[in-house]
């Protein structure tokens, strides 16, 4: 499903950034909530959003196009602090100027529009004039649709608009020949791309004229459908509508404008055609997965643009998405009911859909469903779906739950979606009975105890209690659900602290007479490093469907143990810090081998040149032993031969410095082994030549 | 002890008397030995002074002037016309292996002085 017509697909930045906060996304909604997997825009969006529009001293938010969108978005999020009367005011003075494009015109005109401006009709007899004649001129894409836009806007406002309608009869014909084969349409004759944003600006316009022929009507719509099949989907069910190279020519934007030019031009055409628009149901919810996704708006442009889109989908006429929360936590001791929330995309409560809770099953346990095909009960002063789910014979634990969210089918109203049935997991919770606390210190051979008390949860009693290694500590208790049969949590621990802030943490086990520990202080006393002294004795009882999980103090305790075998060190007492046992640990530096020292560079450059002395030497020699070259070939081809081969020697000698300099054995090696070929024919012709001469100077 | 200093005086000029018959030629190769064996001594002072890092290009230095050496004599023995062994090798062959020697023993210099 991400084939689209535009070429190569490059992946802009903007939906990198998505990818990574759609996963996240997809994790944080699994673990937290119980919900569809599609969230309302939260609080903490809207204000973020919200921040992004700050107005200037005249009360515009910008260029004329900013005002737009910051008007827009700021309607939609039901905010009233805009200074309409100045922006309308100097909105006559603006059209009035002179200028070229329509698009300002556009922009005005949009303004007015969502203002509520009195002073439509000023406005409309100003701009008419020009824009017939921008109509007539008009050859890209961008600028009809300015144009045509302006005038469906102004149309109620003037009564010049009738004559339009033969203009844009002609317009069509020309903007058919646009169109792409898949849906898509091109921004001009000549290019080559299309782009899934420019069908939408076309069909946005294209709309709230009345004289449009039906075969025109039924070309858009299909070429409309098909424009569906060009959705781009990522995991997670999320869809959207990915850029061409040829947005940037009409603002770019990336994948969240060209969705919202589609969703907005499918609106238009599903607002006007007589028969329903038919998307499919799960493109219109995966597109609004990716219009909420967390972050999605970082500007003030993407901010309209995701406002606008999901208040399109709000009233989108194929379907609308639904968000279904449940509650996730019951409290049998406070007898909650199961809510569901239905609301909107942008969070407004929907009444016009029944909710059935399907199936509830106890998770971990095959028995039946505790609850299988149950309505549920709009309430409305709360907005919400109610069910009493608790009964007194509900168990505690996890349960899935199963529900289905079906539009009431009835005139006029969109059918909402909520894709798909949704599942979710709740937790019914109560409140645990402690009862029969019992704490005593026993003799460890008679097990007569010494002393003993009986605690009662909630009062605070500070019992102290002393024990020596010969004794024995048993604590026992017993819990209970609310229905009455023992419960088993799943932490019972029994900790003694010591002052000096060692801590021993023991489980105390359940049996059937309830939970019981006893400690013998004779075994122990290694592991408590014999340190003798007070320690508090504390109970800690926890679980997941426990309400009142408590850490409690049940008595302090005085130890006496032996002193420590002499030489055994003792080990360590644990730190006060947290800190200092979890954090980093001191830096290591290492200590690199040091590099050899080196002579000074005075030093090598004498014996350098002392090495040459030599040399010099050999010279000086062999002008003292009057050796000579007259026996050096110079004409013709033995002399060409004598100056080859001493070349060609030379250049192998050329060839080892640069070796020793830079190259490599393998290059050296290839090149040696073409000159050594270049050396052996003059080579081997000079010295057969000296030996024949020689030969023949003896003979003779 | 008298007669020692004048026998070893006696020697030594012996010695340059006959030295000076040999031909021009093999007077050329033995200076060049003579200039390849200092030029080693030159090196091993100076490893003497500074220590023998790094010991690979001390190493192809000594080898180098003492290969060169070694078949400088090799030459001298191959082209010494008094010399019965090579009677049947003209001097132009020897030569000729000499370069080629020296090409290999330098080419190997030059990979171990890095």
């Amino acid at each position: 499903m991400a084939s689209t017509a535009s070429g190569a697909s490059r992946l802009p930045l903007a939906w990198l950034r998505l990818l990574l906060l759609g996963w996240l996304f997809a994790v944080v909604s699994q673990t937290t909530c119980a919900s569809n997997g599609l969230q309302p825009l939260s609080d903490g969006d809207r204000e973020a959003v919200a921040g992004y529009f700050t107005a200037d001293a005249d009360g515009f938010y910008g260029s004329l196009q900013e005002t737009y969108h910051a008007l827009r978005a700021l309607e939609i999020l039901e905010r009233s602090n805009v200074e309409s009367q100045k922006i309308c005011d100097s909105l006559v003075g603006l059209v009035q100027a002179p200028h070229d494009s329509v698009e300002d015109a556009f922009h005005v005109v949009r303004i007015a529009e969502v203002l509520q401006c009195p002073h439509g009709a000023e406005v409309a007899k100003v701009i008419v004039p020009s824009l017939q004649a921008a109509v007539e001129k008009a050859k890209s894409l961008l600028e009809l649709h300015y144009s045509v836009a302006t005038i469906a806007i102004i149309k109620g406002w003037s009564s010049k608009s009738a004559s339009f309608n033969d203009a844009l009869s002609g317009v069509f014909s020309s903007l058919k020949e646009l169109a792409g084969p898949d849906g898509t349409w091109h921004y001009t004759k000549s290019s080559s791309e299309s782009s899934a944003k420019a069908a939408g600006l076309y069909t946005f316009f294209s709309f709230p004229t009345t004289a449009i022929a039906y075969h025109v009507i039924g070309h858009i719509k299909t070429a409309a459908i098909k424009l569906f099949d060009n959705l781009e989907s990522h995991d997670q069910g999320v869809f959207y509508f990915q850029e061409s190279k040829d947005d940037a020519s009409s603002g770019g934007g990336g994948a969240l404008e060209a969705t919202w030019a589609v969703l907005r031009g499918s609106a238009a055409l599903a607002a006007v055609l007589p028969a329903k628009l038919k998307v499919e149901v799960e493109k219109v919810f995966g597109i609004a997965k990716f219009l909420l996704t967390p972050g999605l708006a970082l500007s003030a442009t993407e901010a309209f643009y995701q406002l606008d889109s999901l208040s399109v989908l709000e009233e989108y006429r194929p379907a609308v998405p639904v968000s279904v929360q449940t509650s996730s936590i019951l409290s049998l001791s406070s007898n909650d009911n199961l809510e569901v929330a239905v609301t909107t995309v942008l969070g407004k409560p929907v009444s016009q859909v029944k909710v059935t809770l399907v199936s509830a099953h106890c998770i971990g346990a095959d028995a039946p469903p505790v609850w299988s095909s149950q309505n549920l009960n709009y309430v409305e002063n709360s907005g919400k779906y109610v069910f009493h789910f608790l009964s007194a014979t509900t168990d505690l634990g996890k349960y899935k739950l199963r529900l289905e969210v079906c539009s009431v089918k009835s005139e006029g109203h969109s059918s909402y979606t909520s894709g798909g049935p949704v599942k979710s997991d709740i937790t019914v919770i109560s409140a645990i009975g402690i009862s029969d606390v019992q704490i005593a210190v026993l003799d460890s051979n008679t097990g007569i105890s010494d002393f003993s008390a009986v605690l009662e949860y909630g009062k605070d009693e500070n019992i102290t209690l002393s024990a020596n290694h010969l004794q024995k500590l048993r604590l026992s208790l017993k819990l209970t659900s609310p229905s009455g049969s023992p419960f088993n949590p799943q932490q019972v621990f029994l900790k003694l602290v010591h002052e000096s802030h060692v801590e021993h943490l023991y489980l105390v086990k359940s049996s059937a007479k309830g939970f019981q520990l006893t400690l013998d202080f004779l075994g122990l006393v290694e592991k408590l490093q014999y340190l003798s002294g007070t320690y508090n004795v504390v109970l800690i009882v926890g679980d997941m469907t426990m309400e009142n999980s408590f850490v409690w103090t049940l008595a302090s305790l005085d130890l006496d143990l032996p002193a420590a075998p002499e030489g055994k060190p003792l080990p360590p007492k644990a730190p006060l810090e947290i800190t200092a046992r979890i954090g980093p640990k001191p830096e290591i530096a290492h200590i690199f081998r040091q590099p050899e020292k080196r002579p000074p560079t005075l030093l090598s450059n004498i014996f350098l040149s002392l090495t040459l002395l030599p040399l010099i030497g050999f010279f000086i020699g062999l002008g003292y032993l009057g050796a000579n070259i007259k026996l050096f070939p110079t004409t013709g081809l033995p002399g060409a031969a004598a100056v080859g081969f001493h070349g060609a020697v030379a250049s192998i000698l050329v060839l080892y410095f640069l070796f020793w300099l830079k190259l490599d054995l393998f290059t050296t090696l290839k090149v040696l082994g073409f000159l050594g070929l270049c050396t052996l024919p003059p080579g081997h012709f000079i010295l057969s030549y000296l030996a024949d001469s020689s030969a023949k100077q003896k003979t003779a | 002890m008298g007669s020692t200093t004048a026998d070893a005086r006696a020697l030594v000029t012996a010695l340059r008397s006959a030295y000076a018959a040999t031909p021009i030629k093999l007077k050329i190769i033995d200076l060049y030995v003579v200039y390849a064996l200092s030029t080693v001594l030159v090196q091993v002072v100076y490893m003497s002074l500074v220590g023998s890092f790094p010991f690979n290009a001390f190493l192809s230095g000594i080898l180098s002037c003492i290969g060169s050496a070694v078949l400088a004599v090799c030459l001298r023995m191959q082209v010494n016309k008094e010399n019965k062994e090579f009677k049947d090798l003209p001097p132009e062959r020897a030569f000729a292996d000499f370069v080629l020697c020296n090409l290999v023993l330098h080419l190997v210099i030059m990979n171990f002085l890095g």
